[in-house]
């Protein structure tokens, strides 16, 4: 039930917004990360867990990283800082725009000059690009439906989730530290 | 009446000190141990020491409860155990992270329903020790 639900959510989220993968589509285990930029938490995971994922299980084709930004609706900027990530995504610059608005939340999130950090770590002339994508309507349209999606049907408790999908089942998980995922996610990938 | 009310308290902590420990030992530990690390109190190899051994712990104190040997220390045991429980998530809770509670295996979001049961089977242990020791507790005997 909590897999065909999982893929239930995960196909309609999948068709409203564009989606930043990560790592091979035949790995093992495909993770979903549903996260908020402006959630303390979700800062603490991505720095202190996700890097360092990506860096050894996902480069090495071992997992698929699936990330579902949303909004939760105590952020004021999470909306906007996501909508960047999102024009972005479709640059090709995700990962640039998020480990940014990641690094320096405690900046924006005070003041809600996302567009002034975003542009420290992109050309003048992509700039430009992304700013025209991230006004687009139809792109925080998306990150609403994702965000109603993801709290409605998948019920995500709060930022920052993971789900992990290894087979034919799913685990859903939180804050996490290294470690402790590491050795669950080898335990998996020695049981194939 | 005292008899009736040790013997109800005692096999439902029981019951639910087992049902605990079977949603744990059903799955990894590692589950688990994702579950104690998101609470962010304890270094990882606390936190994988704590997964391996916490639910049998929860087997043995509910064993113990059911069988209804020497019920006023393992009461005591629940009490202490549950107020742990009890004083750990709080103090997470007050500190705005949100977390699954882990109590009964994965994906129960922590909130204030979670911490008012568990308050209320702190609660339950205590008044089942209390009574369980008065119970318990050899009555003077008068010479005169």
């Amino acid at each position: 039930m909590t897999t065909l639900l999982a893929l239930i959510t995960a196909a309609a989220l999948a068709a409203e917004v564009p989606v930043h993968t990560m790592g091979s589509a035949s790995a093992p285990i495909t993770i979903e990360l549903f996260t908020d930029f402006q959630c303390p938490g979700c800062k603490g995971l991505h720095e202190s867990t996700i890097r360092e994922l990506r860096r050894t299980y996902v480069n090495a084709g071992k997992v698929r990283l699936v990330y579902r930004d949303i909004h939760l609706p105590m952020h004021k900027y999470a909306r906007l800082a996501a909508c960047y990530a999102c024009a972005a995504e479709k640059l090709g610059m995700y990962d640039t725009v998020a480990d940014k608005l990641f690094e320096t939340q405690s900046t924006w999130d005070q003041t809600g000059k996302v567009d002034e950090i975003v542009a420290s770590v992109v050309s003048p002339s992509q700039m430009m690009k992304l700013r025209a994508i991230a006004a687009d309507p139809s792109i925080g349209q998306g990150i609403d439906a994702a965000t109603k999606s993801a709290l409605e049907q998948a019920r995500i408790p709060g930022t920052p989730t993971m789900i992990i999908h290894h087979g034919d089942k799913t685990d859903r998980i939180g804050q996490v530290s290294m470690p402790i995922l590491s050795k669950y996610l080898d335990s998996l990938l020695a049981a194939k | 009446m005292r008899g009736r009310i040790i013997l109800v308290l005692r096999l439902v902590l029981g019951a639910i000190f087992l049902y605990a420990a079977y949603t744990k030992l059903r799955e990894s530990y590692l589950l688990f141990a994702m579950s104690i690390d998101a609470y962010q109190i304890l270094p990882p190899n606390a936190v994988l020491g704590v997964a391996r051994t916490l639910p049998w712990v929860e087997l043995a104190v509910g064993g113990w409860l059911l069988i209804g040997y020497r019920i006023a220390p393992a009461a005591v045991t629940a009490t202490a155990i549950l107020g742990a429980f009890f004083a750990i998530m709080a103090f997470t809770y007050g500190r705005g992270v949100a977390i699954d509670c882990g109590c009964f295996g994965l994906g129960e979001a922590m909130s204030w329903k979670t911490l008012l049961r568990d308050g209320s089977m702190v609660a339950a242990a205590a008044v089942l020790a209390w009574l369980s020791w008065k119970h318990a507790a050899p009555r003077r005997v008068s010479i005169r």
